[in-house]
């Protein structure tokens, strides 16, 4: 039996939960609105900001958030987590052939290479200990976990940090790197052969191959390409291949005994299979949102640069005659689609350069992204709106909570922070750029990454299971 | 009756934790819950922290002892509950007080040979 009651304290309580609620909303609507009426061109501005608080109330809803998988799994054994999250990639992957279809897509697949195996591994490692991924950490801040925003202070500054960082990292460049990255000719206000990260983009990322399944496999027809080979090839089917394995590692025992009439066959399992998929309504229900939401944002990105004749928001920015932040190619990051990380760096590096570091030099924020000030990123806002539709969804429910961390879970929150800020560049993204956005777009680097990224937390998972026995030796025995 | 309290050496920065060994100390019922035989406090710890050390006590309970385990940690309520059937115990009930959540369970009795 389960029934969940809620105590919650009052008439009060729940009024100001409703009122934070709307202030919340309010905000994001006053600045949709406000910044309209300033210019129209604003709405592109505003789509992020929608999306954003789509993303964020579902994740809060659904507990949503890769660390949950990866983590429940290995350590306590339940898939809950692992199936969202293949529903949101099956889901977001056949809106996204659809959206393809219409012309309108913004993705740009990410080079196919050993380096997202080792990125993910370190994102992995580090995700464990601070209890999220990118974007849970992200969602859980909405939710007043002041741990999960240490979390999300470190990944960005160490981004920062890390994409210009030289002096003894440059001993440890291939020289083969630094070759091809001199090779390359790039601007003379970028030092590409100085800076480990430059060299490892110039001089090895940008050498490797790109793959979409759809355009590789040669379908003639366009749908063909999309549903089967996108769709189909990169993501259904591997999801549905990872959910049997779920199933037979972790579910297929438990249900076999709870049913009690010692029935096998095809069609037991095959029950088993779907009750193991729908055993979490709220995480489903998260994952269908979140696979169609994600989709759709493409298409409208694309519909908003059309209606305003734009292939990059730094064209907007330039109009509207803010051209600071831009990059040397006067432009800056704007996926079109749900991403975290890249701008939460930009946000740090625009500290940064404010307290005096140069950090126009490098080409992850000089020639790529550039440093407009956060509130001229649009991507930068689909952030802040995840935190704060993630809060919205969390006062509604009574489930904010301003929590303060213990010491030891701010420095884990921290060290893990750095480490996912660290995988995530290396990994050229995070559990959504690598991963989400990649194998739902028919490139299999998605995969790759992920694949790092569950071997980096079975070892954090491991790591963090001694840490607690050790901890637990030393202070209180079970007694009963 | 035995209750469990997670001591923190690291010490907390808001809530108290009690130092020293475990104490006993009988459960308390409220008009909702489920009279509770063992009681364990997660408040303020990390889902992985609150989902292993909650793993190690359903293995070790009793037959028959119901478990009271209360967290403010949502992604950690939403996993527990999950957990109990792989680890012989029942779901009884979750209940949300105020901003924390108690989580009841009871360890089941292992199936009786027949002669």
């Amino acid at each position: 039996m389960e029934m969940t009651a809620s105590g919650h304290t009052g008439m009060n309580s729940g009024r100001s939960h409703l009122l934070g609620a709307a202030s919340v909303l309010g905000f994001f609507l006053v600045v949709c609105f406000w910044s309209y009426a300033i210019d129209p061109r604003y709405l592109y501005f505003s789509a992020y900001i929608a999306f954003g608080l789509i993303y964020g109330m579902s994740l809060q809803y659904g507990r949503f958030c890769m660390a949950s998988a990866i983590r429940d799994l290995f350590a306590v054994g339940v898939p809950r987590m692992a199936v969202g999250i293949m529903i949101a990639v099956v889901l977001f992957s056949l809106v996204t052939a659809a959206v393809s279809l219409t012309g309108a897509s913004s993705f740009h697949p990410s080079p196919i290479g050993l380096y997202s195996v080792v990125g993910g591994a370190i994102f992995g490692f580090g995700m464990v200990f601070t209890g999220g991924c990118a974007s849970g950490s992200l969602y859980k801040a909405g939710e007043g976990s002041v741990a999960a925003l240490l979390v999300v202070a470190a990944l960005s500054f160490s981004q920062a940090v890390f994409v210009d960082a030289g002096g003894p990292l440059d001993a440890l460049v291939p020289a083969a790197w630094t070759a091809s990255a001199e090779a390359k000719g790039m601007p003379e206000q970028l030092t590409v052969t100085k800076g480990w990260y430059d060299q490892f983009l110039a001089g090895y990322i940008w050498d490797l191959k790109t793959v979409r399944v759809g355009e590789a496999l040669g379908f003639s027809s366009p749908a063909a390409a999309a549903f089967i080979g996108n769709a189909l090839i990169t993501s259904i089917l591997p999801a549905l291949a990872i959910l049997a394995f779920i199933y037979y590692r972790w579910y297929r025992k438990g249900y076999l005994k709870q049913r009690k009439d010692g029935a096998t066959g095809l069609g037991v399992h095959l029950a088993g299979w779907w009750r193991m998929v729908t055993a979490s309504r709220r995480t489903a229900i998260a994952g269908l949102v979140l696979g169609i939401a994600a989709g759709l944002q493409i298409w409208v990105t694309q519909m908003l640069q059309k209606k305003f004749g734009i292939g990059n928001a730094g064209e907007l920015l330039q109009g509207l005659g803010h051209t600071s932040g831009l990059s040397l190619q006067d432009t800056v990051f704007d996926p079109g689609y749900f991403y975290v990380t890249t701008q939460e760096a930009q946000g740090a590096g625009w500290v940064l350069e404010q307290l005096g570091m140069n950090l126009r030099d490098n080409i992850f924020f000089g020639l790529e992204n550039g440093l407009p000030a956060p509130w001229f990123n649009p991507v930068l806002w689909l952030s802040l709106a995840v935190i704060g539709g993630s809060a919205v969804m969390a006062l509604l429910n009574h489930e904010f909570k301003l929590k303060f961390p213990s010491l030891e879970v701010a420095v884990w929150a921290i060290c893990g922070g750095i480490l996912m800020g660290i995988g995530a560049r290396v990994g050229m993204g995070c559990n959504i750029g690598a991963f989400f956005a990649t194998v739902t777009n028919g490139d299999p680097s998605g995969w790759i990454f992920a694949a790092g990224m569950t071997a980096g937390g079975w070892v954090g998972v491991k790591f963090f299971n001694w840490w607690i026995e050790r901890k637990m030796a030393k202070e209180t025995p079970l007694e009963f | 009756m035995p209750r469990l309290r997670l001591i923190d050496p690291a010490g907390r920065w808001l809530s108290s934790t009690e130092p020293g060994h475990v104490r006993v100390v009988p459960a308390t019922a409220t008009a909702t819950a489920p009279e509770a035989d063992l009681h364990a406090d997660f408040t303020g710890d990390t889902c992985l922290r609150t989902n292993l050390v909650t793993k190690r006590m359903l293995d070790a309970a009793h037959p028959g002892q119901v478990l009271e385990i209360i967290s403010d940690n949502l992604s950690s309520v939403e996993t527990i509950p999950f957990m109990l059937e792989g680890h012989g115990c029942e779901h009884l009930a979750t209940v949300h007080h105020g901003n924390h959540w108690r989580i009841y369970a009871r360890k089941r009795q292992p199936p009786t040979t027949p002669r």
